[in-house]
């Protein structure tokens, strides 16, 4: 069925800040890649409107997008992402020097995790995802998202209480 | 670290810059124009508003109209500019495409009256060029006013067939001339112009040249004005002819009114005649 693509525009405006966050936190905050991968995430999800089933969330549908693009984006670039830049992210925070220093060793240490826990993980806090929300995006039941979540926050609680 | 969870839940929530956010928004909108536009003529037009080898002939195009355009309505495209050709190469289409003989008249006239504007334009340049530009700016001046003499013999032959032709000179075939009678003066107020610059210049040259074409379009204006008044005389014998006709006509029909009345009366009197010579025989054969 045909959309009218003018519906597109709200849809945009309510979750550009959202796909950008989760660009920004993917690629160790280099905000001109954040943003230009959310640029074709947002042209890849017009040009699939038509596709779009409103009987599902948007929010889900586009994080979709935004995941399988990112894989591709590491495909294609297989680039390592540079710390300095978290580092210099974390700097301009309204935080205390503690709170940002326990921040930036909990990101590396999530970056450092098993691909399925780093971004279970990252979508579960940092992007603050219902579980089946995650479950669309990764295209798995529920139940074995909340299980893999349970897995995942107990491997880097045991690494943080490790390392401390 | 029991707590990693909230820290990590506080983690700041950036916002898509404001350049950025436009140029997303840029990009939606084109796309939502171009599927509006796909689906009102119902037709693909993506590949064609998407290409780039036909965005870069269209753009082109565009700039090759675009300078055509100032080449042919900008007044400071002068002999010796680089698009002065593609002006000139306008104006021939121009000429061209003008069918009519009206058309070809005002056509021609108001080139005629656009060289000379160029030739005033380059007669005051002159007054502040070197030895070199000077004798090219002479040149480009002798050729605007031989070009503009050209197209002017153009309209006085073009006004002489038009006045050959349509012998009884309807209203429109008056109104070219008077039309070419206006820009014969301007054409002269515009030699005058050059005339007096060439003079503050001492520019014997352009001077000499104002002064031929001068003669020219002068004897070209008696040529007009010998034709128009052959025309009136033809129009004038014709008006003759036509009421001597008619003169003739009304002459003859009172004549032969003259001559019925004549008839009648010349009838009437034998009638009378032979009616008297009836009652005299009856009086006769009563005695």
């Amino acid at each position: 069925m045909r959309k009218n693509k003018d519906d597109f525009i709200p849809y945009y405006n309510q979750f550009k800040d959202k796909i950008y966050n989760y660009f920004l936190y993917r690629v160790g905050f280099d905000k001109a890649v954040a943003e230009d991968l959310t640029s074709e995430v947002f042209v890849k999800a017009f040009k699939n409107f038509d596709g779009f089933d409103e009987a599902k969330k948007f929010q889900s549908w586009i994080y979709m997008i935004a995941h399988n693009h990112l894989v591709n984006h590491y495909k294609s670039a297989k680039r390592d992402v540079p710390l300095e830049l978290m580092e210099n992210f974390l700097q301009y925070l309204d935080k205390d020097a503690e709170e940002k220093y326990e921040l930036e060793r909990i990101l590396k240490i999530i970056r450092c995790m098993e691909e399925k826990d780093k971004e279970i993980l990252q979508l579960k806090l940092v992007d603050e995802l219902s579980n089946q929300e995650i479950a669309d995006i990764l295209e798995k039941e529920e139940g074995a998202i909340r299980t893999q979540i349970s897995r995942s926050i107990s491997k880097l609680r045991e690494i943080l209480n490790n390392k401390t | 670290m029991e707590n990693f969870e909230k820290y990590l839940s506080s983690l700041p929530k950036a916002k898509l810059s404001p350049k950025a956010d436009r140029k997303i928004k840029f990009k939606l909108y084109r796309m939502i124009f171009i599927s509006k536009v796909e689906s009102f003529f119902d037709y693909n037009w993506k590949p064609i508003l998407m290409n780039k080898r036909l965005a870069v002939v269209f753009s082109v195009l565009t700039i090759f109209f675009a300078t055509s355009i100032y080449a042919y309505a900008s007044g400071n495209v002068l002999p010796g500019n680089r698009l002065y050709p593609l002006k000139l190469a306008i104006e021939k289409i121009e000429q061209k495409v003008a069918v009519s003989d009206s058309a070809k008249i005002a056509t021609n006239e108001k080139i005629s009256a656009r060289r000379l504007e160029e030739a005033v334009s380059l007669s005051k340049k002159n007054q502040t060029a070197n030895i070199v530009a000077t004798n090219k700016t002479n040149e480009n001046i002798k050729i605007n006013i031989n070009a503009e003499l050209s197209s002017h013999k153009a309209v006085v032959n073009s006004i002489l067939k038009l006045s050959n032709d349509n012998d009884k000179g309807s209203k429109s075939t008056e109104e070219i001339i008077n039309k070419a009678k206006i820009n014969d003066q301007k054409e002269v107020e515009y030699l005058n112009k050059i005339e007096e610059n060439a003079r503050l210049n001492k520019n014997e040259e352009v001077l000499q040249k104002v002064n031929e074409a001068k003669t020219i379009i002068t004897n070209e204006k008696y040529k007009r004005q010998e034709n128009n008044s052959e025309v009136q005389n033809k129009q004038l014998n014709n008006e003759n002819n036509n009421n001597y006709i008619k003169e003739n006509s009304s002459k003859n029909d009172s004549q032969n009114a003259d001559n019925r009345q004549g008839e009648n009366k010349r009838d009437n009197s034998s009638n009378r005649e032979s009616s008297d010579s009836r009652q005299s025989d009856n009086n006769r054969n009563s005695d």
